[in-house]
């Protein structure tokens, strides 16, 4: 019998591989092996050439790429249209997709497609006694995590949660086939309208919350009144990054970008500041992967000091004005 | 233009409540209201009404409690409403629920003898959060699809194509979709104004459309509800992310600058050494 596939989509974003492409190689890898499947990165999208051999210094077995002009910009049909035609050809036994805006986009058309069972927003994905793969998602709001089955279709689809799973390179080089898959794009195969009017990318390249190793997030507990500044000194002063609750976004502080938790970002930084932050379930799974944490708030009582290694009962902003003054 | 607007009642994030024994949602007392994206969607609809003309029909799956939030679109000026409702549909994950929705909007177009120019929905729920449905609606339903759309473009709109703005994750995109459309929709600038009474009082005289096994022709009741879901629920657990022995300083003493100190140092120690 044929060894069982994992294949892994890849999205090109700004000239080089999304994260959460190459994090979903290395979360899945041990996996892959429990159940002796191989990993297959694919790459969809116009002159790939030069992002092929990434997937597999993650740990990806082989690359499957589709390399056409007509692929340079994501269109929800075109896509589902090729991958449906890899897919019907390669048989996976599981197919994983980023949860970016993209990918949110294409896997529910590739699954209903498909007539297969899709988990939306994975933040695990581990293997039961049986060997059938559980995908953990939070829900009812971040209250709960679900472990979800698709027992008896294939491929098993989930989307991934960017920041969810680390990435790592891993040194050991098999022989990797790396193979062109030339897709039938006939235009009558398409029943497509919908056409790209503009696309406007807006670069933030000082904010990467994902791969920050320090961050500084702020509650309401650090207020209006300049907090969120004080805040910005602080991280340019240790390199880091300012993140925040949800509350801050609603209440118009901060932008949505710098969100952390269930409806924001999901980070994994060496050590994490939550400041003024009392601790709601749907924030603390965004840091739940972060090394340290360490918590500030002026109330005892505050949730957020169960889920830190470290916390300080204390007025948020002497605590900032130490950190501001302090030398290390 | 024929729009199909899709909602769901859903509970009340806000004051949601778990039994901590099974791990399940208490619904007793708690409120139920209309998706906050699916008002958007109705807003959607509403807008383009005015301008184009033609008619607002608004569906849901689920018990007969979902009257109700049907009753609210209806004051918000939708023209017919409809609910698919009995047992075989229940337990149905987005595989089963697109499937029931897409055999629900055919057989509405087939008793109108006019088919849908545009089918809206709010992006995601927030009770399932999947933000899965409106797609594989579009694929069952073999019609392009436009997700996350935060902005209608009316001035650039006509009878045939829709121009929309949705969100990527670097920036935005404008798009221009030809009819027949799936749009689903996130938060927009525009939202619902609460009903007048007199549209209140007229809806609540209104009689729900109500859409059952036999009165959906062609229905395969195995690709509904519990049957028709490709995923089940294995087990849901309380998320335990606390950590089990925090050291806690009660002020900011010479023990709380001193571990501060230490823990920027450590890291910055770290980053000087890579």
């Amino acid at each position: 019998m044929d060894r069982k596939k994992i294949y892994i989509l890849q999205e090109i974003e700004n000239g080089r591989l999304k994260s959460v492409g190459l994090e979903m190689i290395s979360g899945m890898r041990q996996l892959a092996d429990e159940i002796g499947a191989e990993i297959n990165a694919v790459i969809i999208g116009y002159n790939v050439e030069e992002y092929l051999q990434e997937p597999v210094r993650y740990g990806a077995n082989a690359v499957i790429y589709v390399d056409d002009i007509r692929c340079r910009d994501y269109l929800t049909q075109i896509y589902s249209s090729i991958l449906t035609q890899i897919i019907q050809a390669d048989k996976p036994y599981a197919f994983l997709i980023g949860a970016t805006v993209t990918g949110r986009d294409l896997a529910p058309r590739l699954a209903a497609r498909l007539k297969t069972g899709l988990t939306a927003d994975c933040t695990g994905v581990s293997l039961d006694e049986g060997g059938e793969i559980l995908w953990t998602r939070p829900t009812l709001g971040g209250n709960l995590l679900a472990d979800i089955v698709c027992e008896s279709k294939v491929p098993k689809m989930g989307t991934i949660r960017p920041g969810a799973f680390g990435r790592k390179i891993i040194s050991e080089k098999t022989d990797v086939v790396i193979r062109r898959f030339t897709p039938d794009i006939t235009p009558g195969t398409l029943n497509d309208g919908v056409r790209t009017v503009e696309l406007v990318r807006q670069l933030n390249t000082e904010l990467n919350l994902e791969e920050a190793r320090i961050i500084f997030a702020g509650g309401m507990g650090i207020g209006s009144s300049g907090g969120f500044e004080l805040l910005n000194k602080i991280a340019q002063k240790y390199g880091g990054v300012v993140a925040c609750s949800r509350a801050v976004v609603e209440a118009g502080l901060m932008p949505y970008a710098h969100q952390v938790g269930q409806s924001g970002k999901i980070v994994a930084p060496d050590i994490y500041f939550a400041i003024g932050i009392s601790g709601a379930v749907q924030h603390n799974v965004g840091f739940a992967r972060a090394k340290k944490v360490i918590a500030i708030n002026n109330d005892p009582e505050a949730p957020i000091f169960k889920h830190a290694h470290v916390g300080i009962i204390e007025d948020c902003r002497k605590v900032m004005d130490y950190l501001l003054t302090l030398n290390v | 233009m024929e729009i199909c607007v899709c909602v769901k009642q859903v509970p009340d994030i806000r004051d949601i409540k778990i039994d901590r024994k099974t791990n399940n949602l208490i619904r007793e007392g708690g409120t139920n209201v209309i998706n906050p994206f699916d008002e958007y969607a109705l807003k959607a609809a509403l807008m383009l009404k005015e301008k184009f003309g033609g008619s607002i029909n608004v569906i849901t799956m689920g018990p007969g409690s979902a009257k109700r939030v049907l009753a609210d679109c209806i004051a918000q000026g939708a023209d017919e409403a409809y609910l698919i409702t009995g047992n075989e549909f229940a337990g149905a994950d987005t595989l089963a629920t697109s499937y029931t929705l897409s055999m629900g909007i055919r057989s509405i177009e087939n008793t109108r003898n006019k088919k849908f120019d545009l089918i809206i929905c709010g992006q995601q729920t927030i009770d399932g959060e999947t933000a899965q449905v409106g797609a594989e609606l579009a694929e069952m339903l073999s019609i392009s699809q436009v997700t996350g759309v935060y902005e209608i473009c009316m001035e650039d709109s006509d009878e045939c194509r829709i121009v929309v703005k949705r969100g990527r994750d670097l920036g935005y995109e404008k798009l221009s979709a030809a009819l027949p459309l799936l749009l689903t929709v996130s938060k927009m600038k525009e939202a619902l104004a609460p009903p007048s009474v007199r549209a209140k009082i007229k809806a609540s005289g209104y009689a729900v459309n109500i859409l059952d096994k036999t009165s959906i022709s062609g229905l395969d009741t195995e690709r509904c509800g519990m049957s028709g879901s490709a995923t089940k629920v294995r087990q849901t657990y309380v998320i335990d992310n606390s950590i089990e022995d925090p050291v806690i300083f009660t002020q900011l003493n010479d023990a709380a600058e001193k571990e501060l100190e230490r823990s920027l140092e450590n890291i910055l120690h770290l980053f000087r050494n890579e």
